[in-house]
């Protein structure tokens, strides 16, 4: 009877404790850091850093106004041949679509820029058949599985959805309250999310959904500094904290899994995390913005 | 019969008992001497002056020392029985009306000594002190502004609690009695000729009076705040909004930083080519996020300053920046724009400089300060990607060691590059 007992509760354990177990232990495992370009020139302050299926890897070397291209494989990044473009003098986000091409926010100019899958030049999003106001002032963007693209306006407190050949499609007004829409991502599902970086909350959309819902609850208790970047993949939240230099790593509900990595120097630190990029090898690539470098790490489960 | 033999005796019993109890209650510490005040105040003598004052607490009044202190032994200050909050809230627990809007801080932090006195005042209600002096005592700067303004508020004369509760409001903010614009039509009515005369036709009768005028008194004419924006003094309001006579006559002619691009052009255009921008000056609220659009009380139509406007966003900075023992001169001051642009700037953390040392060099000659190399040509030997600056040793917003610096000792600052040295 006994055995019986103690048997029943080690089911009941495992079976309400197994998801959370699971979501507990995703972890990051350096892997590598690259801080030179194929010439040995340094990086800058790189703020932006895409990655896709293929193994390649671009980064968005913002302090000295130029993309680099690497390739990724067996834990090694190779190359990190250079594009500089007058139409980019200072890029901070950069995306992959599913065809190659490359979207850049450029910071200075805050538009954003389509190029051809080796960095040349295409063509600059017009949003066409945007409603008004006429003024867009992109703080972000994202690209889902069909190279929609997400635009966070900032000027209208509104996410634009452009399909691939840059129409409109719809958008999606932040709530009311929202302290300062700071980022925005979209999932394998097509959810987009949005994070709020002043009252520290996360908010969704789903593919259909026409406004967004709050996700969870305030995040003030696990987010320390104000969180500047978010990426969706694997079925979390990656949020980088700016100042707080850490990864934080929320489930799809807004629940807080765990905070990974610290502030430092030393290889495998952060100062000042930026965009972050995670491919279909559970590979993440964080660009350390104040360390001039990128760093690559394993999702570890 | 033996069921009414119990009732009577039961009855009996009780009825016996009553008075016992009841004593009990009166006598609750069996005190010798059933007069507690008296068994008090024969070691507290000094009690007795305090009596004698004209508004003295019920229960002291009453002798019930022991409803507030407990004779033996208490875990709280002054031998109270339970904390002062609680202690006050078991008579007083309504002050704070309940779904306040705004509550006293001092009241929501249970601090009522700060206000009254619990034993005995010659100020009604036990006050401190009486009329606008005891709030004064805490809003000293307020107090200041009032007594020296030039054009005075009669109401403010009058004392602070014409318009504003002593404890919480369930009507406004602030405390007010009833919220603005209620507050100020109740004197001023909006329907008269001259008052709309004054307001350019604009209905301002339902609007926010103290976006524009300051309700203690002012050094401008009709109570306006300090700084007034150039089209509120010269009454073209319609520069920025819709025509009076309009269905949205509040409306703005357009949104954001655009509307004040109108006339801030030149500023507008020269932050916008920054490569790292502010982003409240670019988002749905524009300028007004940190500026006032019609008047403000500070300069450059500013409604608050330092750590008091940044810190509406960057709460954890400020908070950090409180607890740090060795804090930066111009952070502890809150002057947080003596190194941080605030509409944009070309480098990192919204710092205008071409490189951070030039930041520090605006106040700190480094030449006076060390002989270790810094700049373009010293590299880090920690990651050759970085350069050795102010913040490789030193954090700007301030540390808990000596000199700002990042490590308790010079050793072992010092290690972290020159590794050969440490053991």
């Amino acid at each position: 009877m006994r055995a019986v007992s103690i048997a029943c509760l080690v089911a009941a354990a495992l079976v309400s404790g197994a998801p959370r177990l699971m979501a507990e232990t995703v972890r990051l495992r350096y892997l590598t850091s690259v801080y030179f370009d194929q010439k040995e020139a340094g990086l800058k302050h790189p703020e932006g850093v895409a990655c896709d299926s293929r193994g390649r890897v671009v980064v968005a070397d913002t302090g000295n106004a130029r993309l680099l291209f690497f390739g990724f494989q067996d834990g090694k990044l190779s190359g990190g041949s250079e594009v500089r473009l007058p139409q980019l003098p200072a890029p901070s986000r950069v995306h992959v679509t599913s065809k190659g091409e490359l979207y850049v926010l450029d910071g200075r100019q805050r538009r954003i820029v389509r190029l051809g899958p080796q960095g040349e030049f295409a063509s600059a999003l017009a949003f066409d058949g945007v409603p008004p106001p006429g003024t867009i002032v992109p703080k972000s963007f994202a690209i889902d599985a069909a190279d929609n693209v997400y635009v966070l306006d900032a000027f209208s407190a509104r996410v634009l959805v452009l399909n691939a050949q840059g129409q409109f499609q719809k958008a999606l007004v932040l709530p009311a309250d929202m302290g300062f829409g700071a980022d925005v991502t979209v999932d394998a599902a097509g959810t987009v999310f949005v994070m709020d970086s002043i009252r520290r909350r996360l908010f969704s959309a789903g593919r259909e959904a026409a406004a967004f819902s709050q996700l969870g609850g305030d995040l003030t208790g696990s987010v320390a500094t104000m969180p500047a970047y978010l990426t969706a993949s694997k079925g979390m939240l990656f949020v980088a904290e700016g100042s707080g230099s850490s990864i934080l790593i929320f489930g799809r509900d807004g629940s807080f899994l765990s905070r990974q990595l610290a502030a430092g120097s030393e290889e495998g630190a952060l100062n000042y995390p930026s965009q972050m990029c995670i491919n279909d090898k559970d590979e993440m690539f964080i660009a350390d913005r104040d360390n001039s470098r990128i760093q690559v790490f394993r999702l570890v489960r | 019969m033996g069921t009414r033999l119990t009732i009577a005796c039961v009855s009996l019993v009780v009825l016996l008992g009553l008075p016992a109890a009841a004593r009990g209650q009166q006598n609750p510490y069996r005190l010798k001497d059933t007069d507690q005040k008296k068994t008090c105040l024969a070691c507290h003598a000094d009690f007795d002056e305090k009596l004698k004052k004209r508004f003295v607490h019920t229960p002291v009044r009453s002798g019930e020392c022991a409803g507030c202190h407990d004779p033996h032994v208490s875990s709280h200050a002054k031998l109270l029985s339970g904390s002062l909050r609680a202690v006050c809230a078991g008579c007083h627990g309504s002050v704070v009306p309940e779904n306040a809007k705004s509550a006293h801080k001092v009241v929501a932090d249970g601090e009522c000594q700060r206000c009254h006195d619990p034993h005995a005042s010659d100020n009604r209600a036990i006050l401190l002190a009486a009329g606008d002096a005891l709030c004064f005592g805490c809003h000293k700067e307020l107090g200041q502004a009032i007594t020296q303004a030039r054009f005075k508020h009669s109401p403010v004369q009058q004392g602070c609690l014409t318009c504003h509760g002593p404890h919480g409001s369930d009507a406004s903010d602030h405390l007010l009695k009833s919220g603005v614009p209620a507050v100020c039509v109740t004197c001023h009515r909006p329907d008269t000729p001259a008052f709309q005369s004054r307001h350019m036709n604009y209905p301002v009768g339902k609007a926010n009076c103290t976006s524009c005028h300051d309700p203690h008194g002012s050094n401008q004419p009709a109570l306006m705040l300090n700084s007034v924006h150039a089209p509120v003094a010269s009454r073209t309001c319609n520069v920025c909004h819709d025509a009076p006579t309009s269905a949205t006559p509040f409306a703005t002619k357009q949104a954001g930083f655009e509307l004040c691009r109108g006339c801030h052009g030149e500023m507008v255009t020269a932050t916008m080519a920054k490569a790292r921008l502010h982003w409240p000056v670019a988002d749905q609220r524009g300028c007004v996020s940190c500026h006032s659009p019609h008047a403000a009380k500070y300069d450059k139509l500013l409604d608050a300053t330092g750590t008091n406007l940044c810190g509406r966003c960057h709460a954890d900075t400020v908070r950090r920046i409180a607890a740090t023992p060795v804090g930066h001169k111009p952070v502890v001051e809150g002057a947080c724009t003596a190194c941080h642009s605030p509409h944009g700037a070309a480098g990192t953390y919204l710092v205008d400089q071409p490189s951070l040392i030039a930041a520090c060099a605006t106040c700190h000659d480094y030449q006076q300060h060390s002989a270790h190399p810094i700049g373009d040509e010293a590299v880090d030997p920690r990651n050759k990607n970085l350069r050795i600056d102010c913040l490789s040793c030193h954090k700007a917003h301030g540390t808990e060691f000596k000199w700002m610096l990042l490590n308790a000792t010079t050793k072992e600052l010092c290690t972290k590059c020159h590794t050969r040295f440490a053991r």
